[in-house]
């Protein structure tokens, strides 16, 4: 078995009253494309949001590389930037072109060269074949291509894991494909990685785990072959015969 | 006079502000070193000295001494040196009329140099008080009022009470002061004329109080009121402005204002205790005989700038409106012949410190939003909260200060005050620093809440963005939210901008010459009051609109481009939008199949 890379333990998470997140444990390995699937509300963005840290667990653990960074050891901001995240609505910066999105992380938390990070943005922007687009500033691209720039500026901070938040839920039905084209792409790579997402086919096809959560709670996990062919709890039937029928 | 009450007032606003003090210190220190720039190199800056102003103040050879400068014929400020005017500290004009000649003769007597300091009329006292100047030469009466303040010496001139009426007017052939029942009236603020003499006249409506000699006679000239009271050199030399006028004196008639002496003794006041000083000024003064003052009060009124500014044309019947609009002109062109270098003196002065004070406010202002929206997150250490909750909480009073008391009274507060409370331990001599001081923490304070407010506005998915990249909060402000914030807060900056251009000129009161001091200062040698005013309106006018065009098309800049160029290198690439990687496609549909 390849090298664990984070382990969430007895992971809980409460806003006020409402406990989103319930007793959550689950780990990521080095290559895993693990899908985390469930209906709207079961906790799936939380889940992905306390493992970047961009929520702070109100109980548990976040193991990375077996060190806990939620009890201070390692600073916030340092484990991020080893640890990429793609938003459901980009978050690109928009006063910075497209060029200067995916270099500005690298020189200022990497501290690498400018034309160091140039080199490697390029390279990056290439692979989502956005390269020809490093002048535009944000709000002059569909979204598709947005996305597509925001892969290649969370992949230019060389993460050993990506989070991808819904990636998809925000595009137009046709630039769907583009995003999940490159993707799978980065999943054949071997790149490790979470993705929440709506896409079933995406979850069937590309991951190496699928994880379903329903009410802040892990209800069944495994290879996508047992989950999908082969479910063993209700609810999760009960949720795959909604994608069967259409 | 209302002195007292102003002034108890003022300390009670001073006592609030005494917390915020700390932080005036603090930055005080990078205003003050950005305002050298500016300043009208002067060599005076270091004479008003801690351990001088506990003596007589004279110890250095220098005497300093405070006047408007817009009285004439007492005093007035003119462009140059001409009839043996005296240079004004840190200003390009200079000093002339009857009190200069004064202090030139005490100076003489002792071999003393002699200093100028242009204030505003409420500002004398203070000044005299806090030992920023050694005296005050300024027509001033010696009331009792004052004497509880300061000390006199002198008389150094007795003037006589006498009204002024339009000779055309009902009140033209009054005998005595009972003649005067049923007009209305007004006179300077602040002085006898007003607080004394208009009282005494039964069943005459008292307006409120001109903020000055030539507003005072400009409401004479525009039918505001009957008949306005003054003393008499005040009333000979206004003859000269407005021919249409006439003194009403009623000195011999026995129906006459009832002043004691000391009401019509015009005195030179010192720092109280200052017994040192007075018996110098005193023993020079007391040698003259009244025709000597008077002698030397005509010689006054002969070398005032009034004869060389009004225009030639002054035959002409001014009651049409179209020969008024005439004069106007004429008059504004002679005005601006004469004083033209003063007033583009004064633009130059107030763009300065509009532009510098809105610079160093906004930097205020940034470093203050900054601090304000630092996360107070529950996993850090106590101390760490504490210390960003202090911060938070001294933001706010800074804010809450600063934007609550009026900029006229925070710069009395830091100009007089400060030597005031430090028991002359801290004195401010550059009035450059202490204006832009004043300018820059009052811009701060609104620029805070601006920058605040932009920075909420921005999308809270930008900072995500950043943090999920790793950046700490101070890289994520500086190169993601401040950036968007100041796009969004550019047109506040432009208003503040703006503000600061017509707000400055609050600074009279601390005597900084901006473009508006340039106005109260030739109106007041002039005693032209339309002419001047219309300059001013065109100047401020023209000052901001060039500012808010410069501002638009800063906007645009930053707003950046609207089109962009593809970077190609293959021109198949350029439909990369829809651009496939067969690849992954053929997994993809491979795997659906199965």
């Amino acid at each position: 078995m390849s090298e664990l890379i984070v382990q969430v333990r007895h992971l809980s998470k409460s806003f006020g009253n409402h406990e989103v997140l319930k007793d959550i444990d689950f780990e990521v390995r080095k290559g895993d494309v693990t899908t985390v699937i469930g209906a709207s509300g079961s906790g799936k963005s939380t889940l992905l949001r306390c493992v970047n840290m961009l929520e702070t667990p109100s109980s548990g653990s976040i193991l990375f590389h077996e060190e806990d960074v939620t009890d201070g050891t390692i600073k916030p901001a340092a484990y991020r930037a080893k640890v990429g995240m793609v938003f459901q609505s980009f978050n690109l910066f928009e006063n910075m072109n497209v060029l200067k999105n995916c270099c500005v992380g690298q020189m200022k938390v990497l501290k690498r060269s400018q034309s160091e990070a140039e080199e490697n943005a390029l390279k990056y922007l290439n692979h989502v074949g956005m390269a020809e687009y490093v002048e535009a500033r944000p709000r002059q691209l569909s979204g598709g291509q947005k996305q597509r720039v925001a892969i290649a500026r969370a992949l230019a901070m060389n993460p050993e894991v990506l989070l991808f938040d819904e990636p998809t839920s925000a595009l137009d039905p046709e630039m769907v494909g583009e995003v999940l084209d490159v993707m799978s792409k980065l999943a054949e790579e071997g790149m490790t990685m979470i993705v929440v997402t709506h896409e079933m086919a995406f979850a069937r096809d590309v991951s190496s785990h699928v994880v379903y959560m329903s009410d802040g709670v892990i209800c069944e996990q495994g290879t996508p072959e047992e989950v999908f062919g082969n479910p063993k709890q209700p609810q999760t039937r009960a949720f795959l015969s909604r994608f069967r029928k259409g | 006079m209302s002195m007292n009450k102003k002034k108890r007032l003022l300390y009670l606003i001073l006592a609030i502000c005494v917390t915020a003090s700390t932080l005036i210190g603090s930055i005080g220190l990078t205003a003050s070193a950005s305002s050298g720039s500016g300043t009208t190199a002067s060599d005076s800056q270091t004479t008003s000295t801690a351990a001088s102003a506990a003596g007589s103040g004279v110890e250095d050879g220098v005497l300093s001494v405070a006047m408007e400068c817009s009285y004439a014929p007492y005093n007035w400020a003119q462009p140059d040196d001409s009839n043996g005017a005296v240079p004004i500290a840190d200003s390009d004009e200079y000093a002339n009329g009857y009190d200069i000649m004064m202090a030139k003769k005490i100076c003489e007597a002792y071999g003393w140099k002699l200093e100028v300091h242009q204030l505003d009329w409420d500002s004398l006292i203070p000044a005299v008080q806090s030992g920023t100047v050694d005296a005050v030469i300024a027509g001033q009466s010696i009331t009792a009022e004052r004497e509880q303040e300061v000390d006199f010496a002198g008389p150094y001139l007795y003037a006589s009470i006498v009204c002024l009426t339009k000779s055309s007017g009902k009140f033209a052939d009054a005998k005595g002061i009972s003649d005067l029942s049923g007009g209305s009236c007004t006179s300077q603020m602040g002085t006898i004329w007003y607080d004394n003499c208009l009282p005494q006249i039964q069943g005459a409506t008292v307006q409120t109080a001109a903020e000055s000699a030539p507003a005072m006679l400009m409401s004479l000239e525009t039918g505001q009121v009957d008949y306005i009271c003054t003393d008499y050199p005040t009333a000979e030399y206004a003859l000269q402005a407005y021919p249409d006028f006439k003194i009403l004196d009623f000195a011999n008639s026995g129906d006459d204002f009832k002043v004691s002496d000391e009401d019509i003794n015009i005195g030179i006041s010192v720092r109280k205790g200052n017994t040192e000083l007075k018996d110098k000024i005193n023993a020079v003064v007391q040698k003259m005989s009244k025709e000597d003052f008077d002698e030397q009060m005509s010689r006054a009124a002969s070398v005032a700038p009034l004869d060389d500014v009004k225009s030639t044309d002054d035959t002409t019947t001014t009651t049409e409106t179209k020969s008024r609009f005439a004069q106007l002109g004429s008059d504004m062109a002679s005005l601006w012949q004469q004083y033209g270098k003063n007033y583009l003196n004064g633009v130059r002065n107030t763009l300065l410190l509009a532009l510098l004070g809105t610079f160093i406010g906004c930097l205020i202002g940034f470093l203050c939003g900054i601090l304000q929206t630092i996360p107070i997150e529950k996993r850090d250490n106590p101390v760490k909260k504490f210390f960003l909750r202090l911060l938070r909480i001294i933001v706010r009073i800074y804010v809450e200060v600063f934007r609550g008391t009026p900029m006229i009274l925070q710069a009395v507060f830091i100009f007089y005050g400060v030597p005031y409370f430090s028991n002359n331990t801290v004195q401010f001599t550059d009035k450059w620093s202490v204006a832009l001081i004043v300018v820059s923490i009052n811009t701060g304070a609104y620029m805070a809440e601006s920058v605040r407010g932009g920075i909420i506005s921005v999308d809270p998915g930008q900072n995500e963005g950043a943090k999920a990249l790793g950046m700490t909060h101070f890289q994520t402000m500086l190169s993601v939210i401040l950036p968007q914030a100041l796009r969004n807060i550019m047109p506040q900056i432009g208003n503040n901008f703006i503000i600061n251009v017509k707000d400055t000129s609050v600074m009279f009161i601390i005597g900084f010459v901006d473009f508006f001091a340039v106005h109260k200062s030739v109106s007041g040698a002039t005693f032209t009051y339309f002419p001047s005013a219309t300059i001013e309106m065109i100047g401020y006018l023209t000052m901001t609109l060039i500012a808010s065009f410069l501002l638009r098309y800063l906007e645009k800049k930053l707003e950046g481009g609207s089109d962009y160029e593809l970077v190609q290198k293959d021109p198949l690439t350029q439909v990369a939008g829809n651009y496939n990687y067969p690849d992954a496609k053929a997994k993809n549909t491979e795997e659906a199949k199965k």
